[in-house]
């Protein structure tokens, strides 16, 4: 028999359907609550203990040179790092200290304190450590079960073969293997890369399942760069401007080559510089001890990183300064192309010229007297040329001085360009007075880059056209395939192809028989000029310069080579000419551009050692019959000679042969050979059973000897050729004494 | 009547409903029911049970048959056991491929980074500035100078002497095929 159910049982199941509808809501909220509001937070969470992501690094691209010369290259390496909070006893920490200071070649001392810091899980002890290390200190730490106390992780580390060439221009990685100076600094973003991703599926006890539950994202590696700096010519350069801080004792030097037909940049140097694997090293050892030496440690400090900062400062391009005479090729341009001054256009100088309130000297006490335009740019007058910026007018100076791109960065690819600012570094239109424009005509009273007045000498050898300068040619990408090509951009034509012709005659006239003479080189046509600038605020300090292009009758390079506060002898003629000549030799063979001797320069430079091994004695006098033939050891037959066959070297010059090997060899004291003529150097060679090879300028006899490759006083091999480097100091100033 | 109502009141229809024989389907242990006793206990609701006589071929057959029961179910264990150990070796397998794999992928990694840093340590010894060094300074080596180069002009065509003194360049007429010659004349027909 069935009953109806009563109220109260009623009221009961309500209020059960009550709870349940509650119990139902806060699971519905909650689950709202959980994967709305925090869903994403859970999620990864959940990843976080499902998945295990591990980043795979991508590899930085490689920098090579315009022949495909790796200049830097990564690979990857190992990062060494302590858990010094696991060391037991001192005897464990001695153990590790003196271990890993032996094996990764750190400062024991410092080890030792990263040991100390007891509280610590995690201490990096060295990095960049390559693979046949790691497998030594691998050894150690199983030998010594320091598994829980020494790690290893993986880490990168970027070669640079070539230590110090083009450091400047390249620059360096930090710790992170992001750039942090020059191309790798510039070019950071392409270089990196993008990192690449595994992610894994892992099991209960969080270890990694099998690669069917892997994804991989591979790392797709950096861009390479693919410079417009050819190795060879770059060392030139270097190796040039090496020799140059020594022989002269200045401060810095430094340098750049261009294609004065696209704007690349062949080579580019600022000495000193530094060793690319060692940034963070001094590399000038006396500046090093020096500042060791200093006993407060933040003096210390404060040295250490203003010494580093110079030598990492690529003063080509970061650098101003007053440009002095060099400047006037460009004020000769622009009033040539004005027409307020033509070739025949002429001067008297006096030795001053009266502006404003200043009688403005000219360097040359007295005067240089009457002189065409031509003359006025040969002899660096100033007063002509002040006489030349008042005509052109402060107007077209200025036009002119913005369209040679002093106004503004030249755009070169490469980071920390000093930015031109108006007032500061150069005279703006508006408060550019009759003082401010004549000072300005002959390169004074404002400042500009070297790499801005290399650009803006290119433009005359160019024929007017002015180039963005740019160190990149092309980007590769992991393949090899080119991803990105620079083409050479023209800003703007500056003068007249005409004009640009006049101008380049007129500074081949300068280096012909001007103050740029020492630049000139057999064979080949230079055109150039000299500056001389005194350097602001440092008294008594100048910078000696010489801009210039060769072959004059068809331009292919620019140089520009500037000697900071040299000793001695300061003037750009005397000083940054020579220099600039041997580079230009050098680069210009290297160019395989063909060299034209006329009949005075083929005298100099054609004598050469003949071949006389194989021939008896008699016949190698026979054959050499235009030099002293010495003999040595009773043979019959020259087994050798010195020079060897082919040396260039002085007709009249002295060749010993060999005609058995047990003879010892004939030496002879080298004398000195400096502050001669070409003539008496050769003589005083001779007599001491020795040959010259001349270098720089022979061509006039107001040349003296002023440098030799084989020191007075060395004992060396008879018959060895020294070469004897030759210049003028005969009307070679262009500033002041 | 009461007595055919259960204790929920509810009639128990069971009550009319036949009785049946149940057997142990056991042929070893198979039993009847005895004559007499049978109907007293099925009066009192229980059953006699008695072993029935099996003939010996009944019982060699229902030994056969409990044998190849047996060897059935061993059959599908050892299957199943099989796969079981076939599916672990496989996944051990797996397993130990993909730490060779690893390993291969870790020592490719090493041996590219070992041939880039012998790369470098090769290049640094062979700069420029060092086999300029050596060259001059150790093998005695001079620099050819600038006057005894010889500089052959290539900007003009290439040209090849043949026997007899006829020289023949790339753009002389005679270097027409045959095929040229005579489209050219049959266009000019």
């Amino acid at each position: 028999m069935q009953t109806r159910p009563s109220k109260r049982m009623g009221k009961r199941a309500v209020t059960v359907l009550c709870f349940i509808a509650a119990a139902f809501l806060v699971c519905v909220g909650s689950l709202a609550y959980i994967s709305l509001i925090h869903g994403n937070e859970y999620k990864l969470k959940a990843e976080q203990n499902q998945l295990s992501d591990t980043t795979v690094s991508a590899q930085r691209g490689t920098i090579y040179d315009s022949n495909m010369k790796a200049l830097a290259k990564s690979a990857s390496a190992w990062l060494v790092y302590i858990n010094p909070s696991k060391i037991t006893s001192d005897e464990q920490r001695d153990l590790v200290v003196t271990n890993l200071s032996a094996i990764l070649g750190v400062d024991e001392e410092t080890v030792r304190k990263k040991t100390e810091r007891t509280s610590s899980g995690y201490e990096k002890i060295a990095g960049e450590v390559e693979t046949d290390v790691k497998d030594r200190l691998k050894t150690f730490i199983s030998e010594n079960k320091l598994s829980s106390i020494i790690g290893v992780d993986p880490d990168t580390k970027r070669y640079y073969p070539y230590s110090s060439f083009a450091s400047t221009i390249i620059g360096f990685t930090d710790s992170d293997d992001s750039g942090r100076l020059g191309l790798e600094l510039k070019y950071n973003d392409e270089l990196t890369g993008t990192a690449g991703r595994i992610i894994t599926a892992k099991n209960a006890r969080q270890g990694s399942m099998s690669t069917d539950y892997q994804t991989t994202y591979d790392a797709k590696a950096g861009y390479s760069l693919v410079l417009t700096i050819d190795e060879v010519i770059q060392y030139y350069l270097e190796q040039s401007l090496d020799q140059a801080l020594t022989d002269t004792g200045a401060k810095y030097a430094y340098g750049i080559i261009m294609d004065v037909k696209t704007g690349a940049i062949l080579g580019m140097t600022s000495k000193p510089d530094f060793d690319l694997n060692s940034p963070n090293k001094i590399s000038n050892k006396a500046l090093a001890e020096s500042i060791s030496a200093i006993s407060s440690p933040d003096e210390q400090k404060q040295a250490t990183t203003n010494a580093l900062y110079a030598q990492w400062r690529n003063r080509d391009i970061s650098d101003t300064y007053e440009p002095g005479s060099v400047f006037k090729t460009i004020v000769v341009s622009a009033a040539l192309e004005e027409g307020v001054v033509n070739l025949n256009t002429t001067y008297t100088c006096t030795g001053g010229i009266q502006v404003a309130n200043n009688y403005q000297k000219c360097w040359k006490p007295g005067g240089h007297g009457t002189e065409n335009l031509t003359q006025g740019l040969m002899n660096s007058c100033n007063p002509f040329f002040v006489t030349i910026g008042q005509k052109l007018g402060k107007d077209n100076f200025y036009k002119y001085f913005e369209a040679f791109g002093f106004t503004e960065k030249t755009g070169i690819d490469l980071p920390a360009e000093a930015t031109p600012v108006a007032d500061v570094t150069y005279h703006s239109l508006n408060k550019m007075g009759i003082s401010e424009l004549s000072s300005s005509s002959f390169g004074q009273t404002f400042q500009v880059t070297p790499i801005q007045i290399i650009t803006a000498v290119s433009a005359i050898a160019n024929g007017g056209k002015l180039m963005q300068p740019y160190v990149v040619s092309s980007m590769l990408d992991g393949d090899g395939n080119v991803v990105k090509k620079t083409e050479p951009t023209i800003k703007r034509q500056v003068i007249s192809e005409k004009t640009a012709s006049i101008v380049s005659n007129m500074m081949e006239q300068v280096v012909s028989v001007g103050t740029g003479k020492n630049a000139y080189v057999a064979g080949y046509h230079v055109a150039g000029k000299t500056g001389t600038s005194e350097k602001i605020g440092h008294d008594g300090a100048y910078i000696a310069s010489f801009a210039g292009f060769a072959p004059a009758d068809d331009p292919q390079i620019a140089i520009l080579v500037a000697i900071d506060e040299p000793t001695g002898a300061h003037g750009g003629g005397a000083v940054a000419a020579p220099i600039a000549g041997d580079i230009l030799e050098k680069v210009l063979t290297y160019l395989n551009v063909e060299p034209r001797y006329d009949d005075k320069e083929m005298a100099n430079v054609s004598s050469v050692a003949p071949s006389l091994v194989g021939l008896s004695p008699q016949d190698a006098k026979t054959r050499a019959s235009g030099y002293t033939v010495k003999v040595v050891g009773e043979g019959s037959k020259v087994i050798s000679q010195t020079p060897a066959a082919g040396q260039q070297m002085k007709s009249g010059g002295v060749i010993v042969v060999y005609t058995d090997s047990s003879s010892q060899k004939a030496v002879a004291t080298v004398p000195n050979l400096c502050n001669m003529s070409i003539s008496a150097a050769n003589k005083a060679a001779v007599n001491a059973g020795f040959n010259i090879k001349v270098a720089g300028n022979s061509s006039s006899n107001d040349f003296v000897s002023y440098k030799q490759s084989i020191a007075e006083g060395t004992e060396a091999e008879q018959g060895s050729v020294i070469t004897v480097y030759f210049k003028s100091s005969v009307n070679v100033q262009d500033g002041p004494a | 009547m009461a007595g055919n109502y259960d204790k929920y009141g509810n009639y128990d229809f069971s009550m009319f409903e036949p009785k049946t024989v149940s057997y142990d389907h056991n042929a070893a242990r198979k039993i009847a029911t005895l004559p007499g006793v049978g109907e007293r206990a099925a009066d009192s609701g229980m059953r006699l049970v008695t072993r029935k006589k099996k003939t010996t071929v009944e019982a060699k057959n229902e030994m056969r048959a409990t044998a190849l029961r047996a060897a059935k179910v061993l059959a599908v264990a050892a299957v199943l056991l099989s796969l079981f150990a076939a599916l672990l070796y496989s996944k051990l397998r797996v397993d130990e491929l993909d730490r060779q794999i690893a390993k291969a992928e870790s020592n490719l990694t090493a041996a590219q980074a070992e041939t880039v840093r012998l790369n470098m340590q090769l290049d640094s010894t062979i700069s420029l500035e060092k086999v300029d060094d050596y060259a001059q300074n150790v093998l005695g080596m001079v620099k050819a100078e600038n006057h005894q180069i010889e500089y052959i002009d290539l900007s003009g065509q290439d040209k090849v002497t043949v026997s007899g003194g006829k020289t023949s360049s790339s753009d002389s007429k005679d270097s027409k095929s045959f095929i040229t010659k005579l489209l050219e004349y049959i266009h000019a027909k």
